[in-house]
Order: structure tokens, then sequence, then C-alpha cells
């Protein structure tokens, strides 16, 4: 792996976690659907099973809160939701990450010239 | 494919997960766990084939259960409070020197309070239990907390027992360790 490639999967992982947040914000998501809704996109998410990890530390840093509920099928499903704390932390990142990103890209693209 | 079939090849990859896992905390293990079966059974259920390759696929495109728990692990490592094992050397001295001046509080508490052989036993019993509760936290605490009230427990244990034996032949009434205090008080 070549230096760029890793940090590519180290921003990529870093990313990830607020595009979580961001697919919540419009309604409450069980894993499954997170990571299908994910997938759709190419690149952001590569192993699937990653999420559930990734799912469990947001809990614990109550970022998201969850609930067991019944699906149709009859099976206990497990819904993820933004909390308060998530959407602030959500609203942070989308502040911060428009900033940077535009940095980047006009340094990329023109050499910082224009 | 039969459902059994399925089972085992579902089951099979839970456990190599769960395994791979086994430095989390329980709740954790099995938050993570839960999380990837309902994933499997939910994309199982919605899947236009259901055979081999379609089970194959799922199991594929989640990972192997090694890369997961990797990921697991490095989150856990990323959020704990500071272990023994991650401390710098100051801090490693002060936790030492620390338990130094507690083992040293609990010898002269000791001398002066260790005049039978029922509190000298009492003791040292006590003392065993809490390099237990040590030996249960060492990761946190560091192995002071174990080694220090091992051995003090041990030596009143010995000593209780030295007591018992020769009160019983008819010797004097203080256990040997505890003479010099009382006579430096008398």
């Amino acid at each position: 792996m070549t230096d760029s490639a890793g940090q590519i999967t180290q921003m990529r992982k870093g990313a990830l976690e607020y595009c979580v947040l961001a697919l919540l914000s419009t309604r409450e998501r069980y894993g499954y659907d997170l990571v299908q809704a994910l997938s759709r996109v190419d690149g952001l998410l590569v192993t699937e099973g990653t999420i559930y990890p990734l799912l469990s530390r947001l809990r614990r840093e109550e970022l998201v809160a969850t609930e067991l509920r019944e699906s149709e099928a009859g099976r206990a499903r497990r819904y993820y939701k933004l909390t308060r704390a998530g959407e602030t932390a959500l609203a942070d990142f989308r502040r911060q990450w428009r900033i940077f990103t535009a940095a980047v890209n006009s340094v990329l693209d023109q050499g910082g010239e224009a | 494919m039969n459902e059994h079939e399925r089972q085992s090849v579902v089951d099979d990859y839970l456990s190599r997960l769960d395994r791979e896992l086994s430095e989390l905390p329980a709740g954790r293990r099995l938050e993570v766990v839960e999380g990837v079966r309902e994933h499997i059974e939910t994309a199982w259920d919605s899947a236009a084939a259901q055979d081999r390759v379609t089970l194959v696929s799922i199991l594929d495109r989640l990972g192997e259960p090694e890369l997961l728990a990797q990921e697991a692990l490095v989150d856990s490592a990323a959020d704990t409070r500071p272990v023994a094992d991650r401390q710098s050397w100051p801090a490693l001295l002060r936790n030492f020197i620390a338990t130094l001046a507690l083992a040293g509080l609990l010898v002269i508490f000791i001398f002066l309070v260790a005049s039978s052989t029922l509190s000298a036993a009492v003791v040292g019993v006590f003392s065993l239990v809490v390099a237990a509760w040590g030996y249960s936290r060492r990761s946190r605490l560091g192995w002071g907390w174990v080694l220090v009230p091992a051995v003090l427990g041990s030596i009143w244990l010995v000593a209780a027992y030295n007591h018992a034996t020769s009160v019983s032949s008819g010797d004097g009434q203080s256990i040997p360790v505890a003479t010099p205090v009382n006579a430096t008080r008398r």
C-alpha cells in the first residue's frame, strides 16, 4: 500500500462516522439499512461489517441512541437515531469539512495560484 | 442449501467473530456480534435468490471476522482510560512509590495492632484478599497491588502460625515480630 492509499483509508474512516450521522439526521435506520445507503456511493464503505464496531462506538459516545424493535418479519431489529450531541457533532463537522475541502480543492486544482 | 447448512455457516462466521473479539468487555462483544447477525438475517431475507452463492457474497461483503475485530479493538483502544501498560515511566514510578508508601503504612499499622495470633491471622487473610482484588484489576493498577499484599499476607500468616505453635508449647504472649514495638513502649 502506498502512502497516499493509507492516508485515504484513514480519511475515509474519519469521514465515515459523520456520513453515518448524516444518514441518521433525516430518519432513524437499522444497521443493514445504513449499510445499503452507504454502499450506494462508491469508495466509502469497503468492508460492510466495520459499520458495527463503529455504531457501537457512536452509541458509547452518545452521538446515537438505539432501540430494539420487532420487524415485520418478527425479528428483533436495532434502530439507531441521532441524539442532540450527535446533531451538534454533525453540524460542526459539516462546517469544518466545507472549509477544508474547499481549501484542499483550490490548491489541488490551481496549485494555489488562483 | 438447506436451512440447517445455512445456519451452520452463519454460526461458524459469528463464532469466529466472537472469538476474535474476546478482548472486549462481554456487552460490547455481544453488541457487535448481534449487529452482524441481524445484518446477515436481513440481507438473506431480502435476497432475490436464497442459495449458497448469496450467503457467501453476504459474508464476503461483511469482511473477515479478523478485520472487523481489529476495527473494534482499535476503537476500544482509542476510548479507554489510560491503563497500566500504556503509562509513561514517571507515572509508573509514582504508582510504585504510592504503593510502597501504602505498604509502609500497612506494616506500621500491623506492628501496632498485631499483638495476638488471631489479629495476625486476620490481617494476613485480609492482605491475601487485597492481593486477589489487585490481581483482578492488575491491568489498571499494576502488579504492585498484587505482590505487596501477597508477600505481606504470607508473612503474617506464617508469623501467626509460628506464634500459635509456640503458644501451645508454652512460649510468650506476643508473636516475635511485634516484640520490639512492645519493648520500646514499655
